[in-house]
């Protein structure tokens, strides 16, 4: 699994690395953008406004909404470039070279997997950064960053501290746990639907999964509302608000490790399911 | 020693049977030629034994070993169409198979590349058809493997490469090793094959045996053979 592990992340890297090098320039032209507005807000109007002062206003408003917009585009595209990558590996032509190789299939959709969660994860990782530069140098009055946000960010965390203690640390582990393992089931969701495409068609398998993942997703929405509409018209939250406050800091820690476990259990049953269907109904005809 | 047994293999796509009931057995350090009408199921057989399908019914096993990614050590497919990541290289998919495949000879497959005068750093979206074609017969030609399944090996290649190419089919693979061709271009192929089989529709095994016998017997070249037989109408 290393070596097509290995494959599967040079194949996406040179695109991966175009679209994040795009993305930080759109984030340092959105910051340029504040940085000008924030200029223009502290200009000086003595008698008339200059001539300059309105194209301008207009000009960083633009740059700004339409960077920040492309900077979220860029989440998109990943997700496209590693869906894109899936199917064309396994489900056209590509796949006969793939599926003839001396590997089990587990190992062949786990490297997509890896290589998918890999690319995803380090795009929120550098949205954040970029996101976080942007208000940090965007935002800054005075001087080149603003250190409000640092200390705002202190701020956050030492309230956190006094209200959760040890928990906070608990909680932001389990967090961090649950994103990873719901960036996986994400992209497991997506795959899914596009081997149950490729199974049942020979033609069009690409525009059948999003069709699939678009009407399951839906379903799945739909699911979620009545059941917490359920949760909300039982005696659960106030039984919850009726218990004293270290035990409901518990009872967030315990959902949120249940809420884990279930997407992690769903991510391996959603496995399971394509390495099935890649061993008994491989369709590349 | 058989190389590869299929028994009463089925496969359908929807409603329309290709593959109804069809058994064989092959044996080593044969080639064997697999000729039949468009549609009859070669490429569906060769799909089936290299587990790019999954038959509705029957089993296939090489080496005495059902079709799973141990036989894929075994087996050398040859697809009847570009199978290659376009951004690669030449060179890069020498790399991909020595990686892959401990049979892979990477000598001999760059001697080969350059008996072909192609180029190792030339990326693979610039070469022609027939040099694409050219390259994926290298790559699995190169392997020592068990059993070689070509596809319309010399469909897309001109007149003095085909030539080279059945030299290297001959020359290449090894004495205990099986060599299944299907090609419609059998004037070409037949000097090369010991053995044929006419495919029908529905995988029904219409004449097969030992080449120079048959000829002898008939009287005829396969190809004469195959038109009779596979006259339109007839099937």
């Amino acid at each position: 699994m290393r070596k097509l592990l290995r494959y599967d992340m040079q194949s996406f890297s040179k695109l991966w690395w175009i679209a994040t090098i795009a993305v930080g320039g759109f984030f340092a032209i959105a910051t340029v953008c504040m940085r000008g507005l924030m200029w223009l807000d502290s200009y000086e109007i003595t008698v008339s406004m200059p001539a300059w002062e309105v194209p301008l206003r207009i000009v960083c408003i633009l740059g700004l909404i339409i960077s920040l917009f492309a900077s979220t585009a860029y989440f998109v595209l990943v997700i496209v470039f590693i869906i894109r990558r899936f199917y064309t590996h396994l489900y056209t032509d590509q796949g006969y070279l793939t599926f003839t190789l001396p590997v089990k299939r587990s190992q062949i959709f786990g490297a997509k997997l890896a290589m998918g969660w890999i690319y995803y994860t380090a795009a929120q990782l550098v949205f954040a950064i970029g996101f976080f530069l942007f208000l940090l140098i965007g935002t800054a009055e005075h001087g080149f960053i603003n250190a409000d946000i640092f200390t705002g960010i202190g701020n956050i965390f030492s309230s956190l501290w006094e209200s959760l203690g040890w928990r906070s640390i608990v909680l932001g582990f389990e967090l961090l746990v649950l994103l990873c393992v719901s960036n996986a089931m994400t992209l497991l969701f997506f795959y899914t639907c596009i081997t149950v495409a490729s199974v049942l068609v020979k033609r069009m398998k690409l525009l059948l999964g999003i069709g699939i993942y678009y009407g399951l997703t839906n379903i799945f929405t739909f699911i979620l509302q009545i059941f917490f509409i359920l949760i909300i018209n039982t005696d659960i939250l106030m039984y919850i608000s009726m218990l004293e406050e270290t035990q409901i800091k518990n009872v967030v820690l315990l959902l949120v490790a249940l809420v884990t476990l279930v997407v992690m259990t769903v991510s391996w049953v959603l496995f399971r399911f394509n390495v099935h269907l890649m061993r008994k109904k491989l369709n590349l005809a | 020693m058989t190389i590869l047994e299929a028994k009463n293999v089925c496969k359908a796509y929807g409603t329309k049977k290709v593959l109804n009931d069809f058994s064989l057995t092959l044996e080593s350090g044969r080639i064997v030629g697999l000729l039949g009408p468009n549609g009859c199921g070669k490429t569906t057989f060769l799909k089936l034994v290299s587990g790019l399908l999954v038959p509705n019914a029957g089993e296939i096993a090489v080496c005495g070993t059902p079709v799973s990614e141990q036989t894929n050590r075994w087996v050398s497919y040859l697809p009847e169409r570009s199978y290659f990541t376009a951004g690669m290289r030449v060179r890069q998919l020498l790399d991909y198979f020595s990686d892959f495949y401990e049979d892979f000879d990477r000598q001999k497959a760059e001697q080969m590349l350059l008996d072909l005068q192609i180029d190792r750093d030339m990326p693979l979206k610039s070469l022609s058809k027939g040099n694409k074609e050219k390259v994926q017969l290298v790559l699995v030609m190169a392997r020592r493997a068990r059993l070689y399944l070509l596809d319309e090996p010399i469909g897309g290649v001109d007149p003095a490469g085909r030539d080279y190419i059945l030299k290297t089919i001959v020359g290449n693979y090894a004495e205990d090793a099986t060599v299944l061709i299907t090609t419609h271009l059998i004037h070409d192929i037949e000097p090369v094959l010991d053995e044929f089989i006419f495919l029908g529709f529905g995988g029904q095994i219409v004449m097969g045996g030992n080449a120079d016998q048959t000829r002898e017997y008939y009287g005829r070249s396969l190809d004469q053979l195959f038109r009779e037989v596979f006259q339109c109408g007839n099937y």
